[in-house]
């Protein structure tokens, strides 16, 4: 990968990234600052790196570096930090928050699977690459995570 | 086989997309056989994540980098580059310094071999009309030997093997240096004989056989053994004793030439007659 290729994966993938750290961490400076080191390790790496394989490696190292700052944080608050406008559905305009407090329920490796699920559309083996998980932990992470999301939803709607 | 016990993870996987086509007719099957499932189904698309493409990061230039095709040298070639400059500036000054110390030495080499060559052909016996003249002409010679101190060529000269030059100096020898180490020789035995030779042609004719056309060297030889034992002290490159082997070597012959003057004198014998009456009869 030249430099070339380098702007091209910012172009590309800078915002998908940041979405995906700002769910993940759920603070937007740690979101940025995810983001910035993805990038420059790219750029550090990019001789080894070829174009089709930018995008995997870039939300592999913004993975370990969401789940190391959860684990020095321990803690996850999904706020209302995000500044940036939002797409909501006009039949469901609570349905976004509730997902996010049901997101927020989930732990940090968790979260991310679902979010490299639902945002990006990864498989399950190529979520198992960038995570280092085997296709069956992924397969059972992610079922869990739907249940539990799931009860949730039916909690909510119950109270409701 | 979907069954009322695997059904959900079906579901989750077809949520999540991971069915294929076969899968997802069986499910789709199974439901129509339970509606009751159907809600559950829903449910489960219901969690998953819109996807929110209002969320973009500000800024993401500052990512970019520039394209410019600049070759940055590597940290480490610099040390490589200057540890190749330094070993050529040392090996240079190496040659550099070799070759003047080769030039020096081959100098100081030419200067003793003058030297030595001027001492071995100047006349020391000159005819024999005056007795006077050559002991001057010897005082001479050895004083202009001795008036060039040895210390001048000594500056740049391997150190020469001693053992070659170390030689204890013979009877002949002895007697040659005991006869120059007075500034005036009082009577040189060469001398003696040439004075003989006025009034005795037959006694001197076996000493001018012996030394045909040959200047007696009693002098120089000293001389040479004087500067031989000074030249041991120098440091004389091993290369460059050639010349001072041959000068040597020439030494050597001088010395054997005296000895052989001096077996000559032990066999001689001088009679003085009148008539048949002999008066005197000296040997030596």
């Amino acid at each position: 990968m030249d430099a070339k290729s380098y702007n091209t994966c910012v172009q590309d993938w800078a915002d998908a990234l940041f979405r995906f750290a700002c769910k993940s961490t759920g603070n937007e400076e740690d979101a940025r600052d995810i983001v910035q080191n993805s990038f420059e390790t790219l750029w550090q790496k990019k001789e080894n790196v070829p174009l089709e394989k930018g995008k995997s490696f870039l939300f592999q190292v913004a993975y370990n570096q969401s789940i190391d700052l959860y684990r020095k944080k321990r803690r996850v608050h999904l706020t209302d930090t995000i500044t940036s406008q939002e797409t909501m559905k006009p039949s469901n305009p609570d349905l976004k928050r509730i997902l996010e407090r049901a997101l927020a329920k989930l732990d940090e490796q968790a979260r991310a699977l679902v979010l490299l699920k639902d945002y990006e559309g990864y498989k399950y083996d190529e979520i198992a690459q960038i995570t280092g998980l085997s296709d069956t932990q992924v397969k059972v992470y992610l079922h869990r995570a739907r249940k539990t999301m799931k009860n949730y939803l039916i909690s909510v709607e119950r109270i409701i | 086989m979907i069954n009322l016990e695997n059904y959900e993870e079906y579901l989750i996987l077809y949520v999540d997309d991971e069915l294929d086509d076969d899968a997802i007719k069986a499910l789709m099957a199974f439901l129509e056989q339970h509606p009751n499932l159907k809600k559950e189904l829903e449910l489960y698309q219901r969690t998953k994540l819109p996807l929110e493409t209002a969320i973009m990061l500000s800024g993401k230039q500052d990512l970019q980098k520039n394209e410019s095709k600049k070759i940055a040298i590597q940290p480490w070639w610099r040390y490589y580059a200057a540890a190749a400059a330094l070993l050529l500036i040392v090996f240079t000054a190496y040659k550099w310094m070799n070759k003047t110390t080769d030039n020096t030495i081959q100098n100081e080499l030419d200067i003793v071999k003058n030297d030595t060559a001027n001492t071995i052909t100047q006349p020391i016996i000159n005819e024999p009309e005056s007795d006077t003249i050559p002991k001057q002409v010897i005082v001479q010679n050895t004083q202009s030997i001795h008036t060039k101190p040895l210390h001048q060529h000594s500056t740049s000269v391997a150190p020469i093997n001693t053992s070659q030059h170390t030689t204890k100096p013979t009877k002949a020898e002895e007697k040659i240096q005991s006869s120059t180490e007075n500034p005036v020789p009082e009577n040189p035995i060469v001398f003696v004989k040439e004075e003989e030779s006025k009034t005795e042609e037959v006694i001197v004719e076996p000493i001018k056989n012996v030394i045909p056309n040959k200047p007696l060297q009693t002098p120089v030889a000293k001389e040479k053994k004087f500067k031989k034992g000074l030249l041991a002290k120098l440091f004389i490159n091993a290369e460059k004793q050639e010349g001072l082997e041959h000068l040597k070597n020439q030494v050597e012959e001088k010395v054997a030439t005296v000895k052989s003057l001096n077996e000559n004198l032990k066999n001689t014998s001088v009679e003085f007659k009148i008539g048949n009456k002999e008066l005197l009869v000296l040997n030596f």
